[in-house]
């Protein structure tokens, strides 16, 4: 009897904690009470704001304000540069957001030194042998699985209802 | 069928009218408008009593406790003078919440993502060009064709609308008005358009606000429709030499059209 | 023994120990909450409060005789769409039908700017490749 009522209890907490994310565990004590606000007391709700400036990709810049702490803040990619909202324009060139950084800049000014790029082509050589190597092993008539299995298409299945 | 019969009775009866069409092209403003003196002192008045009863940042739901975030924030923003019991304030007693006098408005300062120098102005170094940290410098809101008054130019008046005239002697200037064929039956804007492309180049991304007139000038020979569009891109280039052509702002058409027409039209365009 | 009376006689700190996520939540509405955060009330003086008066009136004033021109200019837009659509309808019923046409498809650009604070490093796109406009 005892028992069944544990099971009972577990259960519908579980069922609590599905609904919502940290519904089970949060406890929040009995002193946040909701004070009542006497009439004519009442104040607006008004948090903290900075004073923001947002550069677009273009170079113009809006004034706005905002609750993060942050008061310059820079586009990369929005509606100026974007091809989507730029239909009709032939100058515009993609930009790639993390090749703007120093370690970037670096390896723009010094890619013809590093030796990275011999290194890549050797594993990669080596990943190719090994494979071989591998279906070798397994028989002359193995056909390499291709991994990762198909992908649901969207456009196809909608296309054949 | 009735009224099919109407309508073709009607159409016989009038002696074919010339029917034009009128583009009043606009180039829309590309920034915010200027501001009169006393909207400015409004808005300023108005932001000093909002920034007064802001409340309280909530430091330490952005910058938490001993992460360098919170170390910048602190060393830019010194708590202010404690109320001490044992001392005497002459401007009242200060309360302190938070790290906030409450009587007063917060100021805060913020830690920036370039490097300083002591009087706030960014330190340039060979990276800091185009690097995404740099500090954002506005480009200024008059431009050069507003110094040397290209009237030509689309970067004029940047906060304001502009409107194309053209004219084929110099002399009278008009909106660019296109005569509708009888033959050939064109809808309105589509005269307006082909017009346009034709005077001007293909060079030009227009839209058309749309296909109605939104005004009619009714004389005995000629009825005059006008088309709003707006011009989108591109640029109006004139394929011919004598048509010349100015960009201007409300205020300036009377100068250069006639004014009966103008007071006739002038509810037609932008303040702004 | 003195040890042991000093143990219990030792305060510490309380602790209760909250679960994470209840912490969260406790910050998250320490955030949101008006309590402690709120600044004190604005006492204007006598005279302060007659000019804010003024200010807001006159503000008032302004903003209304904004309107009535607005609504004004509006009216007689509105009437010479009218008047214009009239008059196409006495002469050309052809034209009339064309241009009464629904503006449904006519979607509004989408490389139409909004006006920002300051201009950009190019203040227009004079680049544009036509693609057949209809």
């Amino acid at each position: 009897m005892f028992r069944n009522m544990m099971i009972g209890k577990l259960s519908i907490q579980r069922e609590f904690a599905r609904g919502i994310a940290m519904k089970g565990d949060v406890h929040l004590s009995n002193r946040r009470v909701m004070r009542k606000i006497k009439l004519g007391k009442a104040r607006p709700a008004i948090f903290h704001q900075f004073e923001t400036l947002v550069e677009l990709s273009d170079g113009s810049v809006i004034k706005r304000r905002s609750q993060a702490p942050k008061d310059e803040i820079r586009m990369i990619n929005d509606q100026r540069n974007s091809v989507l909202w730029n239909p009709n324009r032939s100058d515009l060139v993609a930009v790639d957001p993390n090749a703007t950084g120093k370690v970037n800049k670096f390896n723009q000014r010094f890619a013809s030194f590093s030796p990275s790029i011999e290194a890549t082509s050797e594993t990669s050589e080596t990943n190719s042998t090994q494979k071989d190597g591998l279906i070798e092993l397994l028989g002359q008539n193995v056909k390499e699985v291709a991994s990762g299995g198909k992908l649901f298409d969207k456009k196809q299945s909608k296309s054949k209802k | 069928m009735i009224r099919n019969t109407i309508i073709r009775h009607y159409s016989s009866i009038t002696a074919t009218p010339v029917i034009s069409s009128t583009v009043l092209l606009a180039r829309n403003p590309v920034i915010t408008r200027d501001l009169p003196a006393f909207e400015k002192s409004y808005y300023k008045y108005q932001n000093e009593l909002w920034k007064r009863l802001m409340w309280t940042f909530p430091k330490w739901f952005y910058y938490r406790g001993g992460t360098l975030g919170d170390h910048r924030f602190k060393e830019l923003n010194k708590p202010p003078v404690y109320n001490n019991p044992t001392m005497e304030f002459t401007d009242g007693r200060p309360e302190i919440r938070q790290s906030r006098d409450r009587r007063f408005k917060q100021e805060l300062r913020l830690p920036k993502t370039y490097k300083q120098a002591e009087d706030g102005s960014e330190i340039v170094d060979e990276y800091s060009s185009d690097s995404l940290s740099r500090k954002i410098n506005p480009n200024s809101r008059v431009t050069q064709a507003d110094e040397k008054n290209d009237t030509t130019s689309l970067e004029r008046k940047l906060s304001r609308s502009l409107y194309l005239v053209i004219s084929e002697d110099n002399k009278t200037w008009t909106f660019p008005n296109f005569a509708v064929s009888q033959e050939h039956e064109i809808p309105l804007h589509k005269v307006a358009e082909d017009g346009i492309y034709n005077l001007g180049g293909q060079g030009l991304n227009y839209y058309n606000v749309s296909s109605k007139p939104c005004h009619v000038i009714s004389s005995s020979d000629n009825n005059e429709f006008f088309i709003k569009s707006q011009i989108v891109s591109g640029q109006f280039k004139p394929a011919s030499s004598t048509v010349k052509f100015m960009w201007l702002a409300k205020e300036e058409l009377p100068k250069y059209l006639n004014n009966d027409y103008y007071n006739e039209i002038q509810h037609l365009l932008n303040d702004i | 023994m003195i040890s042991n009376t000093l143990k219990i006689t030792v305060r510490t700190k309380a602790t209760t120990t909250v679960n994470p996520s209840t912490q969260r939540v406790v910050n998250q509405l320490s955030a949101l909450s008006a309590s402690r955060k709120q600044p004190k009330l604005i006492k204007l003086s006598h005279e302060d409060l007659i000019k804010h008066n003024t200010i807001q009136n006159a503000w008032k004033s302004f903003t209304r005789k904004q309107e009535t021109k607005r609504y004004q200019q509006l009216q007689q837009q509105y009437e010479s769409i009218h008047n214009a659509m009239d008059t196409l309808k006495a002469i050309s019923p052809s034209l009339y039908q064309m241009a009464n046409k629904s503006d449904e498809n006519n979607w509004y650009p989408l490389n139409m700017r909004v006006p920002t604070d300051y201009p950009a490093n190019m203040p227009w796109v004079y680049n544009h490749k036509n693609q057949g406009k209809a």
